[in-house]
């Protein structure tokens, strides 16, 4: 557990992070005022209509960061609240960002550039089972709305429908509604976030989108932002010390030695972790 | 000046052309510079316009435009730190209709307002060049003197270097976010490297894992070598390290 002097540093830099978001939103909100005050000068519909334009995209990227420094507070005001008593488990980022979706349940998964998933996060339980499900099947909503580069919703039998691996067993979760959309950025696409049975209708609105964005530009693709989401991000480091290990014993390359992990962990439909886990004990060896 | 106002249409097509089109090459931006002074040119009247883009003081001025002495008038003009465009772009704000053989001309840029006139100029505006926050250079309007240079085409000047600007913008941002990517995905990737490494050290030399990351960073110090790549040789078996 946190203790004061890290909960402290992790209140600072979130305050900081809301400040940093607050004055982009402002200068952007100044370069759509400018704009519009142009577009009423403007003596042609054709040079209106330009300005509007410009004016509009600043808007929505200030409303953005205004969004971006509301997660923020979200995120010191929880750990203010949790500092007095200290009787449940340390907030975390995840969870307001679940929140702001509709949702207790939300995950984040980064991926490289061949679209490998390197990292995720998840807000609770659920969330990470199902991102570590998605994992284990090589299919899912998060894996699609980063290849395909769009919002992907999937609910009930098109679950099973869509995705015929995942969707039942995410269904066995007790999951009846999942949905994703890219993190990215200037067309360069990060990674995905994917919420898990959001009240209904918030991801058909604007709102899910507009906290992947928020989320995208304060933290993930920001230079002063935090990609681990204050340490939240997980790596799955025992998984991939394990892949090491079976490399050495089956004398393989170490991305075969992660799909055996995988497969193996699938067939006794546990987690990979778990795998992992006796893998480094010396209490299972594949092959 | 007594000129019929660009149409619609070809208005509309100047304005894709400098907000839509893409930069070709990231770090020079100079063929959408010269499309910005050409539609200036074409649409702002009996005005020749001249670009200046001077986004960094430590490399010389780009410049675009038509007419090979205007050109070099405007690069002595950055060289000088005379004329309308080096104020617009030091100041951020238009410089207004100006007359060349007017005093205030002639006092702020004795060398550029003298050859202005001797090239036939009479008039002279400038219109910054914003890119996000900054200014990185102008627009400068040069007439044939007579009439002062109406506000309107200040205006039209004005919208056409935003839209020139606002491209340019967001590129830059582009270019910004593309960086900070790759970064996120090196850095998640050295990471995931580094734990491959430790288990493959630790089951070839049979010990801990946490013992496997002391052999892996004191070699990689001992070799003044990056424990990422140290850790790729490992995963890779090109480099086996010994226990002590």
């Amino acid at each position: 557990m946190a203790t004061g002097g890290e909960v402290g540093d992790l209140m600072a830099s979130a305050e900081r992070k809301a400040a940093v978001a607050r004055v982009r939103s402002e200068r952007e909100s100044g370069h759509a005022e400018l704009h519009e005050f142009r577009a009423g000068q403007a003596p042609t519909e054709v040079l209106r209509d330009v300005h509007l334009r410009i004016a509009e995209i600043h808007r929505s990227t200030a409303a953005r960061h205004l969004t971006a420094a509301q997660l923020q507070d979200d995120y010191v005001s929880r750990l203010r609240d949790w500092s007095r008593t200290r009787n449940t488990p340390q907030p975390q980022f995840m969870s307001g960002v679940a929140a702001a979706c509709g949702t207790s349940s939300a995950a984040v998964t980064l991926v490289g550039a061949a679209r490998d998933q390197l990292g995720l996060a998840a807000s609770d339980e659920p969330a990470r089972a199902a991102q570590e499900l998605e994992f284990l099947l090589g299919e899912g909503p998060a894996r699609d709305a980063t290849s395909e580069v769009r919002p992907v919703t999937a609910a009930g039998p098109a679950l099973a429908d869509r995705w015929p691996g995942y969707g039942p067993a995410v269904a066995e979760l007790g999951i009846g509604a999942v949905a994703a959309v890219p993190l990215s950025l200037s067309g360069t696409c990060v990674g995905a976030l994917a919420v898990f049975d959001p009240v209904q209708g918030v991801t058909d609105s604007d709102t899910f989108s507009e906290v992947a964005e928020a989320l995208t530009r304060s933290m993930i693709l920001s230079s002063d932002g935090d990609p681990g989401l204050y340490g939240a991000t997980d790596l799955r480091a025992k998984v991939h010390q394990a892949a090491g290990m079976v490399s050495v014993h089956l004398d393989c390359p170490v991305t075969d030695a992660l799909e055996l992990i995988r497969a193996h962990a699938f067939a006794e439909g546990v987690l990979d972790h778990s795998v992992a886990e006796r893998i480094l004990r010396g209490e299972l060896r594949l092959g | 000046m007594s000129t019929m106002p660009p149409s619609q249409q070809r208005l509309a097509q100047a304005f894709v052309d400098l907000a839509a089109s893409q930069v070709t090459e990231p770090s020079d931006p100079t063929g959408l510079l010269a499309a910005l002074a050409a539609h200036g040119t074409e649409l702002l009247g009996d005005c020749v316009t001249v670009v200046l883009y001077a986004p960094d003081d430590s490399v010389g001025p780009d410049v675009a435009g038509t007419g090979k002495e205007l050109l070099h008038l405007a690069r002595s003009a950055a060289t000088w730190g005379e004329g309308p465009g080096s104020e617009a772009r030091r100041t951020g704000v238009p410089v207004p209709d100006t007359a060349l053989d007017g005093e205030r001309a002639r006092r702020d840029w004795p060398r550029y307002a003298a050859r202005a006139v001797e090239l036939g100029y009479g008039r002279a505006a400038a219109l910054p060049l914003h890119v996000g926050d900054d200014t990185l250079g102008a627009l400068v309007l040069l007439g044939p003197g007579g009439t002062p240079l109406p506000p309107e085409l200040l205006t039209l000047g004005q919208s056409l270097t935003d839209a020139a600007g606002w491209n340019l913008e967001r590129d830059r941002r582009l270019r910004e976010t593309r960086a900070l990517a790759d970064q996120l995905g090196q850095a998640l990737t050295s990471r995931i490297v580094i734990e491959q490494a430790k288990g493959t050290l630790a089951a070839r030399h049979s010990i801990t894992v946490d013992e496997a990351f002391r052999i892996l960073r004191s070699h990689a110090r001992s070799h003044r070598r990056r424990i990422t790549e140290v850790a790729q040789e490992v995963v890779e078996r090109r480099l086996d390290l010994q226990t002590d």
